[in-house]
């Protein structure tokens, strides 16, 4: 008997197939499995590094040094929310801020020592960075025509502590940045006075009338939010107690956008301008005598001098029409307490004549001790008899002596210009960078040594020099550094040893020690969200416990004290005249698209692209920003 | 002779209803081992509780699997028991989490809180994980290769015929109950 | 106050998200903080204004000549009618009825993006790369938001995982309601002009009830009747009307 198969047996047995994988479970749960594998992410989210937990530490990538709460899963930081009531920050946060936990791993982070050299980047140990260090600071003690100079964009800190032993024992010198923006214009102004050292800072709460030069009150200067938040809430107050914003500047940038009242400018015609001002508050009598009279010097000599700057000469000279001028001057003077700032952090300073001007334009104003009150620095540790270098100014460098150049890790792009500082190096010159980045001035150096990226190390932060008062910022370390990272104290320590230099030994704790010795201010636990008096924190011990959980301390009001201020200074007049009838200059070339991007030492986080690129409120990307979200 | 057509038919049919039925779960799936032995029910029996290991904190969050410093708790040293060993030897000691594979573990989009179910309704943990309370060694992960989840979402019998209330967690799984309940409702409740 | 079709009545919470023009500096800290909790990747390398995913954007609406700009932060409105919800095939788009949250389900988008084209606002966004983060960063991410892939639509959803969390804490000490101090969106966190606030607008005693009766308040396109659960609130009356009568366009 012979089977014969035919072709209807074949589909017959293909249908059955069919209907059999129809009728077994092999097309219903594929389709539900490749469902579910369609839906998986290209990323897995993460789980969680443990459980949740907040924790209080500041934020060192500005000056403004804001209090920051970090939302973290074991030791992993995954956000950060302003702190409310923080003595610092008053709750303010900025972009960089809120992404300074990115920075750590960063696409340009530098784990190791590098050596630079023709471009080529060649990782070295430990050991090599210490002896290039070690030789490099021995040659300078030999030759005074190759000299060693360090810059510090945080003084105060131990480190500082040993960068200035450092200097001291090889006769070099002690760099620091110079104030920039409104700081320069409380500088300026704080050096007039005759009565011992001042330092003024800046209270918009008790302003009615901002005058800007070009600081960007309203947006990437001091706190953050700060300025707009008092100007909003007055709004809402009667007319006699609003908060006025008037910007003064070449170019129309955000806080020009923001401003009550926009005076568009030539570019560095300041100084006639506030002249110009001088001129209507004394001509019509507006300007505060009676603080003139207690409080001042040299004021036939100034009304001499502004006498010049009529309104038409100053329309000429500035473009801004003369009404307008004698219009704001009227308005300031009705609308006291006002003050007036100038200088753009982030596009380099105003001419030492603009800030003259500025300066007795506060004064006519009787601004200072009111609107301008007078604070105290942070308690510091006394330098003992340990041989420490005093600080001194960029100014000090002559150009081609520096023979090793050592830049902190906190020195940023916009303190001190790199041009500046290439100007001052030697032929084959070594400068190495403590720069956690191979970016910014990190990238200028011939040898880099990376330190802690920021929330990688406790540190202390003393608060911008324009806030009202002093400040101290406990910023306890979030994430740990690398393993066999360098840390700069260490590896200056080793290097000094082997160049035969002898450093005091570090102050560990030295720091609160003063802090608690002063018995001044109080101590903001952001935690519980309270306050408790130095004088009450019973021992080292809690103080550091305080410190753990993120604290900051902040001074109390410094009395007002006696002497006077001079509106113009001896041989000031024929500068400042000189500047004032000058030409217009250019306009600055602003540094940054981003706001405090200039003043912060670290490059933004990768996410800040969603800023520059994403929307359009910024201006093309910053250029420490790499074009590739991959490493 | 001529085949009868339903012999022809059946000829395609029991093939491949016996590949669909019999070998298509054992190609779908693939068994991975778990890290180290574990003995639910020593530990229960010592008088301790779910939740000692598996706790809802405070916040409201979910614990999980208990971290190796919860483990080390008890099990610093080694001892007589092999599974004891391996844990000190390779997880205590190193500092390391022991990268158990989770049978109820969920994809990536969904939200589970423990706190409503177990707090907030007092469902008892055996409800959705069964008598795993009582095992006394690790169960086989069983993993399905498309989907990357465990076999346990799905439920033991391919066809989800004859399934406990606990066998699996599938959203239909969750839904049924939430229905039942008069819970129903928004589809960002549960998913993230 | 609009009736939704969605719902026989509004719902019992209402979250609202209150803008105050007037303290908005542009700073872009919103947009940041949202990027960070939601899980948005940085910038794709040939993204633009356009094609980026921007779940909350400022743009800056500018006045005649040199007066004062007003910056305008917008997120998804959060409508009460919302006109996404209706267009959309796979029902990926959902109305919450308690809480009045529009619900966005990217793992159920097939990005056809009709919900784009019918948003009034433009606060919607495509994902038109495959998100990447550089590898440092992967463990910086929020593990409470999963992250979408390519080809799907994405927005605001109030910080819906911080809602959910809050109602995990309120069930585990035995509470029915959640505290509203624990759901807080990132972006209202972050503000440094405090120029965001957020509510529940349906407690008639709270701050935001109060808010949206204020005669400064206004909702974006208040003409479309989508009924937006973003406030905007400004103590210019010009800005007030412009902003209702016209939005801001894009770009």
């Amino acid at each position: 008997m012979k089977l014969e198969l035919s072709r209807r047996d074949l589909f017959l047995a293909g249908g059955g197939a069919v209907a059999g994988i129809a009728l077994s479970p092999v097309p219903w749960k594929l389709l539900d499995d490749l469902s579910i594998w369609t839906q998986q992410p290209p990323t897995p989210t993460p789980r969680p590094a443990g459980p949740l937990a907040f924790r209080f530490t500041s934020c060192a990538l500005c000056p403004a040094s804001c209090g920051l709460k970090a939302r973290c899963f074991g030791a992993q930081p995954v956000g950060f929310a302003a702190v409310p009531g923080h003595p610092a920050s008053d709750g303010g946060l900025c972009p960089l801020g809120l992404t300074a936990h990115h920075l750590a791993k960063h696409p340009l982070r530098a784990n190791h020592p590098e050596r630079v050299s023709g471009g080529k980047r060649e990782r070295i140990d430990r050991a090599a960075a210490t002896a290039a260090l070690s030789a490099a600071l021995a040659a300078c003690g030999r030759d005074p025509k190759r000299t060693f100079a360090v810059v510090d964009g945080r003084p105060g800190r131990s480190l500082s502590r040993t960068y200035r032993a450092l200097a001291a024992a090889t006769g070099g010198l002690y760099v620091t940045p110079p104030a920039a923006g409104a700081a320069l214009s409380l500088e300026a102004l704080a050096k007039r006075f005759d009565g011992g050292a001042l330092a003024l800072g800046v209270d918009f709460s008790k302003a009615r009338r901002v005058v800007s030069f070009g600081t960007p009150v309203l947006t990437d200067a001091g706190t953050p939010g700060l300025l707009a938040r008092l100007r909003a809430e007055s709004r809402r107050r009667p007319a006699a107690e609003r908060i006025e914003v008037i910007q003064v500047e070449a170019t129309r940038g955000r806080s020009a956008a923001l401003a009550d009242r926009y005076i568009p400018i030539a570019p560095g015609t300041e100084a006639a301008f506030a002249l110009g001002l001088a001129h209507v508050l004394l001509d019509e009598k507006l300007a505060d005598a009676a603080f003139l009279e207690a409080r001042t010097t040299g004021l036939a000599d100034f009304a001499a001098l502004s006498a010049r700057f009529a309104p038409a000469l100053v329309e000429q000279k500035t473009g801004v029409g003369a009404g307008v001028v004698t219009a704001l001057a009227r308005d300031l003077a009705a609308n006291r307490p006002a003050l007036v700032l100038g200088g753009d952090p982030t596009a380099g300073p105003l001419s030492g004549e603009t800030e003259a001007a500025i300066a007795a334009l506060n004064l006519l104003l009787g601004a200072p001790f009111g609107a301008l009150p007078v604070r105290s620095e942070a308690p510091r540790e006394t330098d003992g008899d340990a041989k420490l270098a005093a600080a001194t100014s960029l100014d000090a460098l002559p150009d081609g002596s520096v023979g090793f150049l050592l830049l902190d890790a906190t020195v940023a792009e916009g303190m001190v210009p790199w041009a500046r500082l290439e100007r001052a190096l030697a032929a084959d010159a070594l400068v190495v960078s403590f720069s956690p980045f191979r970016a910014g001035l990190g990238e200028k150096a011939t040898l880099l040594i990376p330190g802690p990226a920021p929330l990688e190390e406790s540190i202390e932060l003393e608060g911008p020099a324009d806030a009202p008062f002093a400040t101290l910022a406990f910023a306890p370390a979030l994430l740990s550094p690398p393993k066999d990272l360098a840390l700069p104290e260490e590896i200056l320590r080793e290097a000094a040893e082997a160049a035969g230099l002898s450093l005091p030994a570090p102050a560990a704790g030295a720091r609160s020690a003063a802090l608690l010795a002063a018995r001044r201010g109080r101590l903001y636990d952001p935690a519980a969200a309270s306050f408790v008096a130095v004088g009450d924190v019973a021992s080292p011990d809690a103080l550091g416990e305080l410190f753990a959980r993120g604290a900051c301390w902040v001074d109390d009001a410094t009395p007002e004290p006696k002497g006077r201020f001079a509106l113009l200074k001896d041989g000031e007049a024929p500068r400042l005249l000189e500047t004032a009838l000058g030409a217009p200059t250019a306009l600055p070339a602003s540094l940054a698209s981003l706001p405090r991007v200039a003043v912060s030492a670290a490059p933004p986080s990768l996410l800040l692209t969603k800023l520059t690129r994403e929307t359009a409120l910024f201006s093309a990307p910053a250029a420490a920003i790499p074009t590739a979200a991959r490493a | 002779m001529k085949l009868p057509a339903p012999v022809s038919f059946a000829v395609g049919l029991v093939p491949a209803l016996a590949a669909g039925w019999l070998l298509f779960p054992r190609l779908l799936y693939r068994t991975e081992a778990q890290p180290l032995p574990f003995n639910h029910k020593a530990h229960t029996e010592g008088g301790m509780g779910c939740a000692d290991c598996h706790a809802v904190a405070e916040n409201g969050r979910f614990a999980g699997l208990p971290a190796t410093e919860a483990c080390a708790g008890c099990h610093a040293e080694k001892g007589d028991n092999a599974g004891i060993n391996a844990l000190v030897a390779s997880y205590v000691e190193p500092g390391r989490e022991v990268p158990w594979l989770v049978h109820a573990r969920q994809p990536d989009n969904v939200y589970f809180p423990h706190a409503p179910h177990v707090t907030g309704d007092k469902l008892a943990c055996a409800r959705c994980h069964g008598p795993h309370g009582e095992s006394t060694a690790t169960k086989a992960y069983v993993v399905n290769r498309l989907s990357g989840y465990s076999r346990d979402i799905w439920g033991p019998s391919i066809a989800r015929v004859g399934r406990k209330e606990w066998q699996g967690m599938k959203m239909s799984d969750c839904i049924q109950c939430h229905r039942a309940g008069g819970r129903e409702s928004a589809c960002l409740d549960c998913h993230k | 106050m609009h009736t939704s079709k969605h719902t026989t009545s509004l719902p019992a919470h209402r979250y609202t998200l209150v803008v105050d023009l007037d303290r908005c500096t542009g700073c872009g800290a919103c947009g940041t903080a949202c990027a960070v909790e939601n899980n948005i990747p940085p910038a794709a390398e040939k993204a633009t204004e356009r094609t980026g995913t921007v779940w909350m954007r400022v743009h800056e609406a500018a006045a005649a000549g040199d007066g004062p700009s007003t910056f305008v932060p917008i997120p998804c409105q959060q409508c009460d009618n919302p006109p996404c919800v209706d267009v959309c095939p796979q029902r990926a788009i959902e109305y919450d009825p308690r809480t009045g949250i529009v619900a966005q389900i990217p793992v159920r988008c097939l990005g056809c993006r009709y919900c784009m084209v019918a948003c009034p606002y433009h606060t919607r966004s495509f994902n038109w790369w495959t998100p990447e983060w550089p590898e440092g960063m992967k463990a910086t991410l929020n593990p409470d938001v999963s992250i979408r892939t390519r080809g799907v639509v994405e927005k605001c959803n109030f910080c819906v995982q911080r809602l959910q969390a809050a109602r995990a804490k309120a069930s585990a000490a035995g509470q029915a309601e959640i505290d509203p101090a624990d759901y807080v969106p990132a972006c209202v966190e972050a503000c440094p002009s405090r120029a965001l606030s957020f509510g529940d607008a349906a407690d008639e005693k709270g701050e935001v009830a109060r808010l949206a009766k204020d005669p400064e308040s206004f909702r974006l396109l208040a003409g479309l009747g989508t009924g937006p659960k973003v406030l905007y609130r400004s103590s210019d009356p010009a800005v007030r009307e412009r902003l209702s009568r016209t939005g801001v366009t894009r770009g």
